[in-house]
């Protein structure tokens, strides 16, 4: 061996040090030998079956494959010789004998490695000379078309779908030349990643809504994030003229690594969607016209300012936004800190990450938080209340890594979700249960005299286990391993009574033991829109509000003292009277917040609301203006995913119509209320921004608060109380196929999940006489929804699952408004309804 | 000239019973192995008694098993092949209908040698008696404490378990055999790692054919020196051969490792129908090279065959007489090679189809002058090229018959133009293929 972990190989008559544990076509990788290809993906485990990367070995007489020959030290490798050439060549020409050779005609041409390698080697000889047969192309996927011809049996969809999807959906069926890489009936279920018509080295397994769009050099390619999760997934959108044409992962870049989920992949149809918002719109005579920016802008501060005159600061409320970027949401709090004068100031990031964030603002000192890759290399998984494979599926493929490389997911949580269906083993606690979990977790692992209030069997009995199985959970965070545990916690945690004690319980726990954890986050900017300051108690970087000074100095504006708002306050404020005006930039809380009617109610009750977003969203339906704002596609800035990494990115095409990009129209309307941001540019206002707080630096600034380390008392109600009226509980769940109200307009969305679907177990299903299909109306005691019932055995009894997101039936209707008094955030995982028939 | 070793009990009424078995001496020596012999001496014997694989590939079984590493801290074990899917091959079917004690005790030895507590016999689907006499042998043995926990009272034990086949002849090479047991489609897997390091679930895994375990009870009852003797210098023991083809009396024999070819079919097999002149001869089964009429002066062992361009591989003898169409014969092989292709490597998936199209075409008289240099050309490129010895064992008799018999694989009508027998393999022909 010549020096640690080095090797050293000759290619071709040079020596060459490569790392030790490669194959001969990873070392020629990295020393930038090109050996071709059909089958070979370094991702995947190596097939080699196609039989293009054949050298030669000194020593051996046969050829050999350069993708399952392992480098060893000394080994003397020759990639180019005639043999070798010959040897590509006939492969290429037995390729090329069943091929349809129909280029013309297919989307993949021009970026085809077979095109490429038969242009490459030229003269390949084509003897074949019988009829080729005719093979289909199947079309049963609704967003992958699979054209069997083209197939150069590669696997690499066999093996992506397998390996890194983990969804098993592809098989390569039958034997020999018949065979044929399609879904089958009794296979695993396709999740619409895509990642099979990436890797597909020809034009064989392809994007349907891209089909004959545009030839690959047609396209450009744009850098992008997608705008749906909190994963914050790297994108590359192919456009041309102006248009999304479809979307791509980027190489191996981002935290995605090559992989997108249905929603990064094919929801981004919403942005050229022809009900955009493509201009300003104003109330006028109870109508709303489109008006021009100039005179929509000028309505709006005219009318704030009579408000404000009127009524005090106090009276006007914002939600900034769990969508926007950054730099969006920095200027929204400026805007109603320093233009409108109050602290109200809250976004949909209340429903998930705020309450976590509280937390672990309860906890002082370092909490090893995980990244994506280090969910990829743990050992153990520890998941409370949360889904990771639907709400950020790349943290579901993370985990899917670690458990290939023999990791252990344990899961606590009342529901049967895609992430319980893979946990090695799933405990299925009592709903409204992820709290006490805690606490008694807590009792086990840390010795707080707080804890002492509470008696473990009480506890157990709440959790519904046993003590050995709370031992088996608790075992996950101890001894050494503990280091190579990770934590995940979702809205299970987060939105329950206590929530921010159990998470700082938990954070406490996880910091004794050396382990790390990561909170899910619902949506793309959560974290990064509470960093900017879009929240009533704390200024960007989550300084608190005694910290003013500081901003002020830069902003040249003052900041008041009085702490604002949250999101349900202000509502309730609104019923009062009290609060007379609401400024909501790209949220629509009338669909995505908790009990509906109450929301609607709210917002009537505001003498004015100013509504900036893409759509004509439930809650723009009232607006009394609404301000048409740019996609994520359109406008320029960062986002800060669930990890707290701050990604930044540009503009791949131009708004629609008159749309403009959010950070825009507030500078705007702040110079027409004269109290006008001096910025020109976004990058202006990054620039600001990262001075006053270096974004990555948020979290070290954290200020012990103390508030969630209360622990609440034994008496608190967790979970539903009996009502025999409302039999049944409904549990919320996530939807790989929604993710807010764009994902309801993205066509590819639609394709891959059409309709909401209430599971349910088949003994609920015959005890109402209802299969597959059938329509159930919900009802609880604030509304009801009518919804197609799935029948799913691995549900528990007594129980309902409805996913989020869908806008046919919306299980926000079902909820109450009750908040927890900590995080003030409004409890929407349970709910106890009944049904019938329709 | 016959010796009855492995056929001993054959003839014997009821010669597939424990108590006929246990008569002959059987279990004997599983009893004096468990309670005197350390499993390394049962590798040495082994070992020195020469014993070479009867699957096809004739490997040194003892140094096999000394592949398996010794300080492994996964469970190991043992895969009986007992697929025997190779045209013109039928010797295990008879062992485990006729005699399958002699297979399980052989498999009892062999783990007990190797250190498996775990064995599975992967019998081909279709071997319906075969399967009900091997499991109801298996049934025997563990009543009578030959299997189970603490065999015999020793601190050994074992399981077997009987995996069916699902019909594909792909399943009978050792790592195709493997994927299938672990219940997945049978592909064989890319070598290194060899089974011995990482075969079943990932654990040290050994696997031998069903002649070749059934060996092993007779080398540690009479003693290596007794095998070796039995056979030539470099391969022990006798050697079951199965003879098929254009001969009067078609069948299993029993006969020392490198009795002569000829010798073999004249004597044994009661010469060729009808007087007829032996054309050409597959000395082992489907996939061997095919030797001509004037390579038949032969000693039939693994050395000798291997020098003379073809192998002894599973014993299958397919007799040729003259009048028979090298064409037809060479396109009834290629079908069945097309069927059985995985699929997986481009010259065996691809090679076989565009073999058989051609075949095809000069069979109905359509062929081209080029046609068998193309052929070679295919078969030149499947060899040695593939994930699995199938690719290769497809071009060895496209090489010989078409380099062998030029002729009737040009144009025209040949010498001994007739019928493939098509029937056989109506599934494969053309277009599906
Ligand atoms: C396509 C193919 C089919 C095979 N079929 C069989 C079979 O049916 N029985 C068998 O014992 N070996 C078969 N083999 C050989 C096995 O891979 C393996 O070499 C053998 O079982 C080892 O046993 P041995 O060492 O006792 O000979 C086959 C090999 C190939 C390539
Ligand atoms: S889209 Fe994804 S889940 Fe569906 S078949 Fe392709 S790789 Fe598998
Ligand atoms: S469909 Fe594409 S990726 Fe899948 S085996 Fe065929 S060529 Fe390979
Ligand atoms: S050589 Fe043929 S049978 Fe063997 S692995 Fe390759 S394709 Fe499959
Ligand atoms: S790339 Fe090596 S065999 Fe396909």
């Amino acid at each position: 061996m010549s020096g640690n972990n080095l090797i050293s190989v000759t290619v071709n008559d040079k020596v060459y040090q490569v790392p030790a544990g490669l194959s001969i076509i990873q070392a020629a990788d990295r020393i930038g030998v090109c050996i071709p290809r059909f089958c070979y993906l370094e991702k995947l485990s190596p097939l080699g079956g196609c039989r293009m990367c054949l050298i030669t070995v000194q020593g051996i007489p046969k050829l050999q494959t350069a993708c399952t020959t392992p480098a060893k030290d000394g080994m003397v490798v020759v990639t180019e010789s005639e043999e070798i050439d010959k040897a590509r060549k006939a492969t290429l020409e037995l390729q090329l004998a069943q091929h349809p050779l129909d280029c013309f005609h297919c989307d993949k041409a021009t970026r085809c490695d077979l095109q490429d390698l038969t242009y490459l080697f030229g003269d390949i000889q084509h003897r074949y000379d019988f009829p080729r047969k005719d093979l289909p192309t199947l079309y049963d996927n609704p967003l992958i078309e699979r054209n069997l011809g083209r197939c150069v049996h590669c696997e690499r969809c066999v093996r992506v779908c397998e390996e890194i999807q983990g969804a098993d959906a592809i098989s390569a069926t039958r034997r020999g030349r018949p065979t044929e890489m399609r879904e089958v009936p009794g296979g695993g279920e396709c999740q619409h990643c895509g990642h099979c018509v990436d890797v597909c080295p020809v034009g064989a397994n392809l994007d349907r809504l891209f089909s004959h769009r545009g030839r690959p050099f047609q396209m450009e390619e744009g850098l992008s994030l997608c705008p749906y999760c909190g994963c914050g997934c790297t994108l590359s959108l192919n456009t041309r003229e102006g248009r999304i044409m479809r979307v791509w992962p980027r190489g191996d870049e981002g935290v995605n690594h090559g992989s997108l989920c249905a929603r990064g992949r094919f929801g981004w149809g919403f942005v050229n969607h022809p009900e955009r918002l493509a201009r300003p719109r104003i109330k006028k005579n109870g109508q709303l016209v489109e008006v021009d920016w100039e005179e929509a802008l000028l309505f709006t501060a005219t009318r704030l300012e009579k408000i404000i005159r009127e009524h005090g600061p106090q009276s006007v409320g914002g939600l900034g936004s769990a969508r926007a970027t950054d730099e969006a949401n920095y200027l929204f709090q400026r805007f109603m800190r320093c233009v409108i004068g109050n602290n109200n100031i809250d976004s949909s990031a209340r429903l998930g990450y705020t309450a976590g964030l509280t937390g672990r603002l309860g906890v002082a000192g370092d909490v090893r938080e995980a990244t994506l890759d280090d969910v990829r290399r743990a050992a153990r998984l520890l998941v409370i209340g949360a889904d990771p494979v639907e709400t950020n599926p790349i943290l579901g493929l993370a985990m899917k890594a670690a458990i290939r490389k023999g990791a252990t997911v344990v899961v606590a949580d009342p529901r049967t979700t895609l992430t319980s269906r893979w946990a090695s083993q799933h405990f299925r606690i009592r709903p409204g249960s992820e709290v006490p979990l805690i606490l008694a977790l807590a009792r086990l692992l840390l010795n707080e005299r707080e804890l002492s209030a509470f008696k473990d069997a009480d506890l157990l009995a709440r959790i519904a286990l046993r003590s050995e199985e709370l031992a088996s959970l608790a075992g996950m965070l101890e001894g050494d391993a503990a280091e190579q545990t990770v934590v995940l916690a979702g809205r299970g945690v987060t939105q329950a009574p206590y929530g921010a004690s159990a998470v700082a319980a938990l954070l406490r726990i996880v910091a004794k033991r050396g382990a790390s954890y990561l909170l899910t986050v619902d949506r793309n900017n959560e974290r990064g829109s509470c960093e900017a300051g879009v929240l009533p108690d704390r200024l960007p970087g989550l300084a608190p509000l005694s910290d003013r000074e500081r901003f002020e100095k830069v902003w040249g504006q003052k900041v008041p003292e009085q702490p604002g708002l949250s999101a349900y306050e202000m509502l309730q404020a609104a019923r009062d009277g009290k609060q007379k005006a609401f400024y909501i930039m790209g949220e629509n809380p009338v669909d995505d917040f908790p009990d509906t009617r109450y929301v609607e109610e709210a917002l009537s009750s505001a003498e004015f609301l100013v509504v900036q977003d893409l759509f004509m969203t439930p809650t723009a339906v009232m607006a009394d203006v609404i301000l048409p704002s740019a996609s994520f596609a359109e406008k320029a800035g960062q986002f800060t995913n669930l990890e707290g990494r701050v990604q930044p990115y540009t503009a791949v095409i131009p708004p629609v119509g008159q749309a403009r990009p959010d950070a825009r129209i507030l500078v705007e309307l702040s110079r027409k209320m004269g109290k006008g941001f001096p910025h020109k540019n976004i990058v202006e206002v990054r620039e600001e921004m990262n001075n006053l707080v270096p974004m990555k630096e948020s979290q070290r600034q954290l200020a012990c608060n103390g508030l969630s380390h209360a622990v609440p008392g034994p008496e608190v109600q967790w979970g539903p109380v009996e009502d025999s009226d409302f039999p049944y509980l409904l549990l919320t769940t996530a939807s790989l196929y929604r993710n807010g109200a764009e994902s309801n307009l993205a066509v590819g969305l639609q394709k891959g999940q059409e309709r909401a679907a209430l599971r349910l177990h088949p003994a609920d299903a015959q005890g109402l006489g209802v299969s597959d299909g059938d329509s159930v109306m919900v009802t609880s005691k604030t509304g009801e929804i009518q919804v197609s019932v799935r029948l799913d055995d691995e549900i528990a009894p007594d129980t309902l699952q409805l996913a989020e997101g869908f806008s046919d039936a919306n299980p926000k209707t079902l909820f109450g408004h009750e908040i927890d008094p900590v995080t003030r955030t409004p409890m929407a995982r349970y709910v106890q309804v009944k049904m019938r028939k329709l | 000239m016959i010796v009855k070793v492995l056929t001993r009990n054959f003839d014997k009424p009821d010669s597939h019973t424990l108590a006929v078995y246990e008569a002959g001496g059987g279990y004997r020596t599983l009893r004096k192995v468990l309670e005197s012999w350390t499993p390394e001496q049962v590798v040495e014997e082994v070992k020195a008694s020469n014993l070479r694989g009867r699957g096809g590939a004739g490997f040194p079984t003892a140094i096999k098993w000394g592949f398996v590493p010794k300080d492994s801290p996964k469970p190991k074990y043992i895969c009986v092949n007992a697929d025997e899917g190779e045209p013109g091959t039928f010797k295990d079917r008879h062992i485990m209908e006729q005699d399958p004690h002699l297979m399980v005790e052989g498999t009892i030895l062999s783990a007990y040698a190797i250190g498996v507590q775990t064995a599975y016999i992967y019998i081909r689907g279709e071997f319906v008696l075969a399967g009900e006499r091997t499991e109801a042998a298996i049934a025997e043995a563990y009543a009578k404490g030959y299997l189970g926990e603490n065999i015999l009272g020793s601190s050994y034990s074992l399981d077997i378990h009987v995996h069916y086949g699902a019909g594909s002849y792909i399943c009978g090479e050792e790592t195709a055999l493997i994927e299938s047991i672990e219940g997945k489609k049978g592909w064989p897997r890319v070598k290194p790692p060899f089974p011995a390091v990482e075969g079943l679930f990932g654990c040290p895994t050994v696997v031998n054919n069903v002649e070749t375990l059934a060996n092993v009870p007779l080398i540690l009852d009479k003693g290596a020196a007794w095998f070796a003797g039995l056979g030539t210098e470099k391969s022990g023991g006798t050697k079951l051969f199965t003879i098929s083809g254009h001969v009067n009396r078609p069948g299993l024999y029993e006969l020392p490792m490198g009795t002569p070819l000829l010798e073999m079919i004249e004597e044994q097999a009661g010469g060729v129908t009808g007087g007829k002149k032996i054309k050409a001869v597959i000395p082992g089964g489907a996939s061997c090279p095919v030797l001509a009429a004037h390579e038949l002066d032969i000693k039939m062992d693994f050395n000798t065959l291997m020098a003379a361009g073809s192998m002894l591989g599973s014993g299958g003898v397919i007799v040729l007489a003259e009048g028979t169409s090298m064409l037809a014969a060479l396109l009834n092989l290629e079908r069945f090679f097309a069927h059985e292709s995985c699929g997986q490597c481009t010259p065996c998936r691809e090679g076989t189809r565009w073999i058989v199209q051609i075949l095809e075409r000069i069979e109905r008289g359509e062929g081209t002058a080029g046609d068998p240099d193309t052929l070679i050309d295919i078969a030149e490129h499947m060899a040695g090229r593939t994930v699995c010895p199938l690719g290769e064992a497809a071009a060895g008799p496209v090489k010989s018959f078409v380099k062998k018999f030029r002729d009737e694989f040009l144009p025209g009508p040949g010498p001994d133009a007739g019928p493939s027998g098509t029937e056989h393999h109506p599934q494969v022909a053309g277009q599906d293929g």
